[in-house]
């Protein structure tokens, strides 16, 4: 790549060898990206307007938006996205803010938290159904052993607990993101805010609420958006632990788009709800910036 | 009243005990969130016949028995899995390295016009859910007749490691001083003198970082591989694994091997994050999160 970079460029001033620099070092990535992204995204949009038996142009794939096999998938989507966050943050911000005090290992304590991160998601969904084995899963036996449940759980094969459980799946998986957002904000903390805070006489619990968490809104709210449309757009997850199931319960988006092209073999649909997804992520991306820009425009 | 109330802030009398009290919880913490992986580790190491044992005295293998991973080795490709995976995310990392690092040091940088532009292109594009990718991806490789190639899969995880790997690697180039490269420049050392002598070895540990990550990710991707790859053979260790040991075709006797097979599969991603976390956490998301 360095290579590149024609000779000719020596004889010319410092900002054209920047301008040309520049551009030549950015093309190769840009082009590679854009390759791989526009030609499917062209598809995607033709290919949602062509109605599968009559290859007609037309607004039936949009339509179809409305059916009862739509609305369901998109709601329980959007419980994962929402519900997990909730989760997330509920766990992540007292974690970050309790790793930041001076203590042993927090090092070694910090890198564990984070390991989540790493593990593939088959084997996130490997530990999820063996821990909540209906018959030989650890949950059911210290349950049943200690007398706090009656008689096993089903988890992700029962009704009542399969949402329950593929959201506190994906909590699990997204925590690390969350934590690593909120704790690298709080390392950004000046410590003199603290220290004029301590010399002000402040409390603990008032330090807390009103140094810590207003320093943490912007990077909880990136990380809500940041997470919450990652698992709202995530497929492997719910499809390796129940895939759908019990009775469609659990059925998300990307489960739907799915289950349209490989199982019905209707491309239209299936590229309806890719597009339904985007637009969703992007909408939240899009409420996140105008919430910091405008926080950002009252501060100043 | 405020200076009177001075002495009371916080625990100072007792320092250490509150570091202690910090450490216990910061482990207690730690062994809830890491009990998932720890439990399917520890109970890959149960014995076969002890495996689905109804007392809880038997949760914890008394020894460690290997048969598991015997049985997950013998009975699958998972050893060639494993190298399929190997391959494609090295390849991932190579080519998203050799891409997204001069853009990204472009992007922090250089001032050029189109910077800004470039810079959003190449972040945001992360934001794009695969799944959507996935039905045009599908249809376009069944047509070119690329399924089941390594480099085809490449290619598409590259899609989400090169504005990851941009974005950890510009906001690593923002944070080297300027002043080795001001000085080459006053030296009288062309551009790519300066790129080439002063700048790459610099790099090194950003480099090492961005490609663990990008590694990471290619390793653990799910959709992608599952979709495009077809054959037994070209498998990736994470579609080997969900196609040998789960599903419906799966008995339950065949669980003691999947979590060997996960213990496996996870190893390699677990092994090198555990190594390079530290970058993650101290250098990625800053320059987001400056706000």
């Amino acid at each position: 790549m360095i290579r590149s970079v024609p000779h000719w460029y020596r004889n010319l001033s410092i900002e054209s060898t920047m301008q040309v620099a520049g551009i030549i070092m950015v093309i190769p990535a840009l082009l590679l990206l854009l390759m791989l992204l526009v030609a499917p995204f062209g598809y995607i949009i033709v290919s949602s307007f062509i109605e599968k038996r009559s290859q007609g142009i037309g607004f039936e794939n949009y339509a179809w938006l409305a059916s009862p096999l739509f609305l369901p998938s998109f709601a329980n989507s959007l419980i994962f996205g929402i519900g997990s966050v909730l989760l997330e943050i509920v766990v992540a911000v007292p974690l970050a803010i309790l790793l930041n005090q001076r203590m042993y290992l927090r090092g070694l304590w910090r890198a564990l938290i984070t390991l989540p991160w790493a593990v593939p998601t088959i084997a996130v969904a490997a530990a999820f159904l063996w821990l909540c084995n209906p018959h030989y899963g650890i949950f059911n036996q210290v349950g049943l052993e200690y007398g706090i449940l009656n008689e096993p759980l089903g988890f992700f094969g029962d009704p009542d607990l399969a949402l329950l459980s593929v959201v506190v799946a994906h909590a699990w998986k997204g925590l690390p993101l969350v934590f690593i957002i909120v704790f690298a904000a709080l390392q950004s903390l000046p410590e003199e805010q603290l220290e004029a805070a301590k010399v002000d006489g402040a409390w603990r619990l008032a330090q807390l609420q009103y140094v810590i968490l207003p320093h943490l809104k912007a990077p909880i709210a990136l990380a809500a958006v940041l997470s919450g449309a990652y698992n709202f757009a995530l497929f492997d997850l719910t499809f390796l632990l129940t895939g759908g199931g019990p009775a469609g319960l659990t059925m998300t988006l990307p489960m739907l788009e799915y289950n349209q092209m490989f199982r019905s073999l209707n491309i239209g649909r299936a590229a309806t709800i890719g597009i339904t997804i985007f637009l969703s992520c992007m909408a939240s991306l899009l409420a996140l910036y105008v919430l910091i820009a405008r926080d950002r425009a009252r501060r100043t | 009243m405020a200076t009177t109330m001075l002495p009371r802030t916080g625990w100072p009398s007792y320092p250490l005990l509150q570091r202690c009290l910090y450490t216990f919880l910061g482990m207690m913490v730690m062994l809830a969130v890491v009990f998932p992986f720890l439990w399917i580790a520890l109970s890959s190491f149960r014995g076969v016949d002890e495996f689905f044992s109804l007392d809880l005295s038997g949760a914890f293998p008394k020894s460690l028995d290997l048969t598991s991973y015997e049985l997950a080795f013998g009975r699958s490709q998972l050893t060639r899995w494993v190298a399929n995976s190997l391959i494609i995310a090295s390849g991932t990392t190579l080519l998203s390295l050799s891409v997204s690092a001069p853009a990204a040091f472009a992007i922090a940088r250089l001032r050029f016009r189109g910077r800004n532009a470039g810079a959003v292109v190449l972040i945001s594009s992360y934001a794009i859910p695969s799944i959507m990718l996935a039905v045009p991806v599908f249809v376009l490789l069944t047509t070119l007749r690329l399924t089941n190639s390594y480099f085809a899969l490449i290619l598409l995880h590259a899609t989400f490691t090169i504005p990851f790997t941009t974005w950890v690697l510009q906001d690593f180039y923002h944070s080297i001083p300027p002043d080795l490269e001001e000085a080459g420049y006053i030296d009288g050392a062309s551009l790519r003198r300066v790129l080439w002598h002063i700048i790459l070895p610099l790099s090194v540990p950003g480099l090492l970082a961005g490609g663990a990550y990008s590694f990471i990710l290619s390793w653990t991707e799910f959709l992608f591989a599952f979709l495009l790859v077809q054959s037994a053979d070209a498998f990736t260790a994470p579609v080997g694994v969900h196609a040998y040991f789960t599903g419906r075709n799966a008995t339950e006797s065949v669980m003691a091997q999947l979590m060997a097979a996960s213990v496996v599969v996870s190893l390699p991603s677990v092994v090198i994050f555990a190594y390079f976390q530290r970058y993650l956490v101290s250098g990625f998301l800053k320059g987001a999160v400056k706000g």
